[in-house]
């Protein structure tokens, strides 16, 4: 069935006078499933960095395609929220496009392009270039949960690292990192340190948002759907990324190119291949910010 | 600018929706009717419903229509339904025994207390083409019922209950006994908690039984082959309706509230002896509808998956039974398709340093 | 505000959410009535949390009367201290049982319990505790009217051995709530 279609039909149910979506709740999901998420969610701001288990819930939008952080949002929106859901940095992007008509069918909320405007902003793989207040909350789609991963393949040892905050062949995979490439290769999901105890993966940002995550004033929620867990860091948190003192953790390096659109230089900035000859492009990727700019 | 960020971008997603139903209706042929393939695709319906994880012939059949076959989309669909429905309870546990047999076999003996029932199976038929099909008409199908039912030997006394193969040598000490649920009272619930490892038993066969089919038969072929030490003979394997038992909520009294049909296989494997004496493990699979080889894959994999020192993926409970949702794996295969520019950009970063760092040390070593 | 009966538990969890990343600020729980009615604030909280997945404990119920409506308005059902999901102190302390309570495991330290105090009133700063940790910007001293002296104190020790440990809620005669995590740390007095 067409999203439009479906999202038609809801929309006359709701304006003949019905309290609930085709027959769903408020929020699509039922009381259980949202309690169940509430409650996770409470201990996951309680644990910085702790990847909490929950029982996520199939959602109409495949698994993958950020039913974490759609269940995260509807477990908490109220229809006084103003919702913002971006993709790569795009309130225009497929995904983003696709769930936020969702999530406004199904919670009956307004919808922004606007950072500053929104109350609630859903993302994959960016957070926004203006800073967000302690009035808002970001909720972060995230495919792997597991910062260890990349060293462990087993969900039961990197629990056991985890508990007992044995992160040694972590280090060591950045060290024999550095003998083999001179860097830190690690682009995007770096790892960091969540309160001096947690090593948490940071979903797929680039490292240009990881200092965003330290000390802010927001919330951040990170659900992963697939991998049905769930894990926060709460504003006021120190988040560090893993680096030695020798070779610290840098972002990404866009000097002598800005915006061609809006002209940002203090932007992450998309590469755009504009012909066979392989000439760049460079715009924001946050393109609510460059549309702001740009207006 | 691709796919992200166009005008016009929103339309184009409308429009490639409608698309895909257009695909299904623009030809000359008539509608299928959901009936029709609830009745003459049963097979496909069954493997949706064990997927699914939901036993509704007609929500299968219409959701196979509506994926154009595609059996992952359509088990999704009626995942993401089930997902909406609260859970009022949990059905008694059924006692198989009961089973309305439809098929059963044993090739660990040749001839079981009850009879070997072959019922309907494509196993033995030939594997041409039945050009006749391309002219099936409703004609041709009377004519085939009439041939069936004139053929019809005296009615046989069919018994209302079977014995079970295992149980027989479970009374002779030749089996191990069957193992605990893992808990007691009520099952783990895989749709309320997320796994945990070492899974509960309960955890593991629900997470067997919504298993994909080939998912299940790659890892459970894969030990029967050689990456593994399991080799099973079939004890049994059933096809056929168990009736379902509710408590009643007030009385506590159970009653049936319907019957599913369902695929069982239990796989005799290695022996082994916790005390001292050795007797065959059990492996045991069920899933929902008649999918015999999902039945028997899931058999294997459950005894597999209890092998105490796992030396193959197939053994490796975490590995088999994270990798064998269809719907789980199908999202995340999927999720590629969408964009992924600004991780390529950030890639793009260290490679380029990464590369100028190789080039300055070349540089520095030939000066 | 366009918030009906259907969204109250959706409003209610978003004052605990951000009571619970903001520990020790006081937060004001919505349709708790003004003055708030008679156990408003619990009965909006667990309304919005629990269910029959969940079990919860009571210290001080006269007429088992609190339990019976939390059971009749969630479906949880109540169970012995050290067994519960939630424990409710319905009268600002814990008479010492805050040690018997679950602290978790070090591979699932979310299986802690979480411990409600009712309280008169959640009076914001001019506590005797030092707070500080995730959540709070520097220090900060909140005050907590009707809470027995030593629960402070004791919600410490439980919390030494982090990330084991419990989570505090606390709510008031007037629909208020704040919050101290196990993340916090209380300074001593």
């Amino acid at each position: 069935m067409r999203m439009s279609d479906w999202l038609e039909q809801e929309d006359l149910r709701l304006r003949q006078g019905e309290s609930s979506v085709g027959g769903y709740p408020y929020g699509f999901m039922d009381d259980g499933a949202k309690k169940d998420i509430r409650r996770s969610i409470l201990k996951a701001v309680a644990i910085p960095g702790y990847q909490v288990p929950y029982g996520s819930r199939e959602m109409p939008i495949a698994r993958g395609w950020g039913t974490g952080g759609i269940q995260i949002t509807l477990s908490l929106i109220t229809p006084d929220d103003i919702l913002k859901v971006i993709d790569q940095g795009c309130d225009g992007s497929v995904n983003a496009v696709n769930i936020k008509k969702f999530i406004q069918t199904v919670a009956d909320v307004e919808i922004t392009n606007d950072t500053l405007t929104a109350t609630v902003i859903q993302t994959r793989h960016r957070i926004p270039e203006e800073q967000m207040t302690a009035a808002q909350i970001l909720v972060l789609q995230v495919p792997y949960p597991e910062a260890l991963r990349e060293v462990e393949a087993s969900e039961a040892e990197t629990r056991r690292m985890h508990a007992e905050a044995d992160y040694s062949r972590m280090w060591l995979y950045l060290y024999e990192d550095i003998v083999n490439y001179g860097e830190i290769t690690i682009s995007y999901r770096y790892p960091v340190t969540v309160n001096g105890r947690y090593i948490m993966d940071p979903s797929p940002i680039p490292r240009w948002d990881v200092p965003k995550l330290h000390q802010a004033e927001t919330l951040y929620l990170f659900g992963a759907g697939r991998e049905k867990r769930i894990y926060a860091i709460p504003p006021h948190t120190t988040v560090e990324p893993l680096e030695f003192e020798d070779h610290t953790f840098r972002v990404e390096d866009f000097s002598g190119k800005s915006c061609a659109r809006c002209g940002a230089a203090d932007t992450f900035l998309d590469e755009v291949i504009e012909n066979e000859s392989g000439d760049r492009t460079h715009y924001c990727s946050d393109s609510g910010y460059c549309d702001k700019r740009f207006a | 600018m691709g796919y992200v960020a166009v005008k016009g971008g929103i339309e184009a997603i409308e429009n490639a929706c409608s698309l895909f139903a257009w695909e299904r209706s623009k030809g000359s042929s008539e509608p299928l009717d959901v009936a029709q393939i609830r009745e003459q695709l049963y097979l496909a319906v069954d493997r949706v419903m064990g997927e699914g994880s939901l036993y509704a012939p007609d929500l299968a059949a219409l959701a196979l229509k509506q994926a154009a076959g595609d059996s992952f989309e359509a088990s999704f669909m009626l995942r993401a339904y089930r997902a909406t429905q609260p859970r009022l309870g949990y059905s008694l546990p059924v006692n198989t025994e009961e089973m309305r047999i439809v098929r059963r076999i044993s090739s660990a003996f040749k001839d079981i207390p009850g009879g070997q029932v072959l019922g309907a199976t494509s196993d033995y038929t030939l594997r041409l083409l039945d050009f006749e099909l391309l002219k099936d008409d409703a004609a041709r199908r009377e004519a085939f019922r009439e041939k069936v039912f004139s053929n019809l030997s005296a009615e046989a006394e069919i018994p209302d209950t079977f014995p079970k193969v295992i149980d027989i040598l479970r009374r002779e000490g030749l089996l191990a006994d069957s193992l605990p649920s893992g808990i007691a009272g009520e099952p783990f619930d895989i749709t309320r908690q997320s796994l945990t490892f070492p899974a509960p038993r309960s955890a593991a066969l629900q997470s067997l039984a919504r298993g994909e089919t080939g998912g299940l038969l790659t890892l459970a072929y894969s030990s029967m082959r050689g990456y593994g030490n399991i080799h099973p003979t079939l004890g049994e394997l059933r096809v056929g309706y168990v009736p379902l038992r509710v408590a009643h909520p007030v009385t506590g009294e159970p009653y049936i509230a319907g019957e599913v049909k369902v695929t069982e296989a239990e796989v005799l494997a290695r022996f082994e002896g916790t005390d001292g004496i050795p007797r065959f493990s059990l492996g045991y699979g069920l899933c929902f509808g008649q999918n015999e080889l999902k039945a028997i894959s899931m058999a294997v994999l459950d005894r597999c998956t209890r092998t105490a020192k796992p030396t193959c993926p197939a053994e490796d409970q975490e590995y088999v039974l994270y990798h064998t949702d269809g719907i789980e794996a199908m999202g995340f295969c999927n999720h590629w398709k969408l964009p992924h520019y600004v991780d390529f950009l950030s890639d793009l970063d260290r490679l380029r340093k990464a590369q100028k760092i190789a080039r300055q040390e070349e540089c520095n070593a030939n000066e | 505000m366009k918030s009906a009966a259907i969204h109250h538990d959706h409003a209610t969890f978003r004052v605990i959410l951000q009571a619970m990343s903001h520990p020790g600020r006081t937060f004001a729980l919505p349709f708790c009535g003004s003055p708030a009615r008679d156990h408003a604030a619990l009965i909006m909280t667990l309304g919005c949390l629990l269910d029959n997945e969940v079990t919860f404990s009571i210290i001080e119920d006269d007429d088992n009367r609190v339990a019976d409506v939390i059971s009749f308005h969630t479906g949880s059902v109540r169970v012995g201290i050290s067994k519960a999901d939630f424990v409710i102190a319905a009268r600002g302390r814990t008479d010492g049982l805050l040690a018997s309570m679950r602290r978790g495991t070090l591979e699932y330290p979310d299986t802690g319990a979480t411990v409600i105090y009712l309280i008169d009133d959640i009076a914001g700063e001019g506590g005797r505790f030092a707070m500080s940790g995730p959540g709070i910007k520097g220090t900060i001293h909140p005050l907590f009217t009707g809470l027995a002296t030593t629960e402070m104190n004791e919600l410490r020790e439980v919390n030494t051995e982090y990330p084991l440990g419990v989570d505090a809620l606390f709510l008031d005669a007037h629909g208020r709530i704040a919050c101290i995590p196990r993340s916090i740390r209380i300074g001593a007095n």
